[in-house]
């Protein structure tokens, strides 16, 4: 067992600190204001080979802490944006995903601006917004549903399809619950080991051992998937990481109220603002069913003799990107 | 607190992976074998000695003792290659995972040089001895007891559920040489036993699926040499936790219904029925992440790390999917499972189903999988 030990993970860890204030759709501008001052909002940018793992280690630590500012949205606007040649200096923009509707735009009541990808060029829009409908979800973040501006102020060419756009957002979002899995088996761990009922630790019960090694089995299984997406960036290996990330989450939301029990149930314990988050981004970015579909539908097409020599190669996996992506920009 | 599985890909052995899949096309073209749910259970003399002549077989043995010295990763896509196809790997399958590898490590010289050359030509099999009618998941209780004599010792007591035991050249036997003090895991050998000794008697059980490759091993004063004693006496417990790391990380502990998951697409590929398609897809992600992780582990071992609890938490994992494999084809397609059937996927199906509630019970319950995870996340 280890951790992430590298300076991006350890700068992220120190940067993201569980969240104390009860209300989730308060944007932490204290948060935002130190996230850029690190760079972290371009750790997506730089062009190097480590860039998506170290976009991955960012995120991971937003979604442990519960962070009220948008950082998948915001890593994927700065990626976005470089990738349009624009200096995006450090507004708070948020992207809309995958559907392209002014609907459910995540933090978009506290944006300044939005991107969008529509027909080979990147637009901006700015801000303020008017909102048609205030939204949120589970976890209380913001989920708005904008009136869609007339125009952008802000057009350039850029190489992004929406399918690999997509692929990002599930990637970046697979990581945050990763993030917030590893997190609630911390806090389960913690609290079987100090709760005591029956003269002993419940830890020590086979019921409450069982739950913890099932959550973490699952909470591994989810993390192995995005560590390899992340190593190879393709969108196959993003829609898997984020189909098995979003699976995971029933299991190990069900495992860790019942071993936090009644306590876990309330506010005052650390467990609901994340499990909430995941109940929440399990859905965004593309659920599981949403992916398995396009994954199962891009094997079965029917031009594939065998399943094992593709599922046996990461490159034969990313050699299917370009027709999983069909199946998202139709 | 976290695992971590980080999956090395960057190396990938493409020629050997080409070469395993280049021997198994043959032997499908020429129809030496059909693929077969579970399938390392499944014992084939000829094959496994066509396998070794390939030198698929003890790769990791040391070139002196006949292996070609290669790494854990090369075994592990052979491994995967063979399992992938369903092929008929059970003659060789333990004495090439575990049991060459204990004796490699803990074997006296003599042991090694009669032993190990015979495994990696495919014309030994091994089995394990280690459960009884008493000990099963509490292994350290097993009570096959070793009175020391002039030269050795001699055994007695009963081994089960040692696979194909009837036709294996050795057991290696976990029996009690010392006192259980200070507790019972103390006072433990792992010993090499020759089938072929005097009072050894293997009575095969049949199980579930007809098959009888399970047995009873009635131990009555059987001597075994000092020099057949694997490490030192009273070592037994320790060597046979590293024994069952090996155990239980190889990709056959999420591969056993492979290849219903590959009929099963064979089925729907360019069909147009959604529902099976996603159901598919969703098997897909579990396929990758579960090769990642097992991948992972094969990484660890050769790094000579001990990833005991990362293996049995991968394969409680592993052998859910080979169960929820079967649900999701069932569910997907309809045809009813036939063991006799003469459409492929309705005997794998079939073959899988029957032999499915052994996943979770084979080397390690999934509870007692489970029991050593949590032990792990609770440690201080």
């Amino acid at each position: 067992m280890n951790t992430d030990s590298n300076p991006i993970a350890d700068l992220a860890g120190k940067l993201f600190q569980p969240s104390i204030h009860p209300a989730a759709d308060h944007f932490d501008v204290n948060l935002w204001r130190d996230f850029c001052a690190t760079g972290l909002d371009q750790v997506a940018c730089t062009g190097e080979d480590s860039a998506l793992l170290d976009a991955v280690a960012t995120l991971k630590a937003a979604g442990s802490a519960g962070a009220r500012i948008p950082v998948a949205e915001i890593i994927a606007a700065r990626w976005l944006e470089t990738k349009a040649g624009w200096d995006s200096g450090s507004d708070m923009v948020t992207v809309l995903s995958g559907d392209d509707s002014w609907d459910r735009v995540s933090w978009g009541r506290d944006a300044a601006a939005v991107l969008r990808i529509a027909d080979g060029t990147l637009q901006r829009f700015d801000g303020p917004f008017d909102i048609v409908q205030t939204c949120a979800n589970l976890a209380g973040e913001p989920r708005d549903r904008l009136a869609a501006p007339s125009a952008p102020q802000r057009t350039a060419p850029v190489e992004v399809t929406p399918a690999q756009l997509a692929g990002r957002l599930a990637l970046f979002k697979a990581a945050m619950m990763v993030g917030a899995m590893d997190r609630i088996l911390q806090i389960c761990v913690e609290h079987a080991e100090t709760r005591v009922q029956f003269d002993r630790k419940i830890s020590q019960f086979q019921a409450v051992q069982q739950m913890l090694a099932i959550l973490a089995g699952h909470s591994a299984a989810a993390g192995a998937a995005v560590q390899l997406a992340a190593t190879d960036g393709s969108l196959m290996m993003a829609a898997i990481a984020k189909s098995r990330a979003s699976e995971a989450v029933a299991i190990v939301t069900d495992a860790a109220h019942q071993v936090c029990g009644a306590m876990g149930y309330t506010v005052e314990f650390p467990l609901e603002r994340l499990t909430k988050r995941l109940w929440s981004w399990r859905e965004e970015a593309g659920n599981e069913r949403y992916w398995n579909r396009r994954i199962g539908e891009t094997f079965a097409a029917g031009d594939l003799p065998a399943l094992w020599p593709v599922i046996s190669s990461v490159a034969e996996l990313a050699g299917l990107d370009d027709r999983i992506a069909m199946g998202i920009d139709a | 607190m976290q695992f971590r599985f980080d999956l090395d890909t960057s190396k990938q052995h493409p020629e050997l992976r080409a070469s395993v899949r280049a021997f198994l096309d043959e032997e499908r073209s020429k129809g030496r074998f059909v693929p077969r749910a579970n399938c390392w259970i499944h014992y084939d003399k000829d094959f496994t000695r066509r396998a070794a002549e390939h030198g698929f077989v003890g790769l990791t043995f040391p070139k002196e003792y006949g292996g070609r010295g290669g790494s854990n990763l090369e075994r592990y896509i052979v491994c995967e290659e063979m399992l992938a196809a369903g092929a008929p790997v059970g003659m060789h399958w333990i004495g090439d995972r575990q049991s060459g590898p204990q004796i490699l490590r803990h074997g006296s010289e003599r042991a090694k040089r009669q032993i190990l050359p015979e495994v990696a030509a495919g014309r030994c099999c091994i089995g394990i001895g280690m459960s009884e009618p008493g000990a099963g998941s509490d292994l350290a209780s097993v009570r096959s007891k070793a009175v020391k004599v002039e030269g050795g010792w001699r055994i007695t007591g009963t081994k089960l559920w040692t696979s194909h035991a009837h036709r294996a050249d050795y057991i290696i036997a976990l029996v009690r040489t010392g006192e259980p003090v200070p507790q019972k895991h103390a006072g433990l050998s792992q010993v090499i036993i020759d089938m072929r000794s005097e009072g050894v008697k293997a009575s095969p059980i049949e199980d579930m699926t007809g098959g009888r490759d399970f047995n009873e091993v009635a131990l009555e004063d059987v001597f075994v040499p000092d020099d057949f004693v694997l490490g030192e006496p009273g070592s037994g417990w320790k060597l046979v936790t590293g024994e069952l790391a090996y155990e239980r990380s190889g990709p056959e502990r999420f591969m056993s219904s492979y290849p219903v998951l590959e009929a099963m697409f064979a089925r729907i590929g360019g069909g147009s029925d959604v529902v099976a398609k996603t159901a598919l897809g969703r098997l897909v992600t579990h396929a990758v992440s579960l090769r990642t992780m097992s991948g992972a582990i094969a990484g660890m071992l050769e790094q000579g790390r001990s990833p005991d609890v990362e293996a049995a938490l991968v394969k409680d994992l592993g052998a859910g999917f080979e169960k929820e494999t079967l649900e999701t084809a069932r569910q997907a397609i309809d045809c009813p499972p036939d063991i006799a059937s003469t459409d492929p996927y309705s005997r794998l199906l079939g073959e899988g189903l029957l032999a499915a509630p052994s996943y979770t019970l084979r080397g390690g319950t999934r509870e007692i999988l489970r029991s050593i995870v949590a032990k792990q996340l609770t440690r201080r």
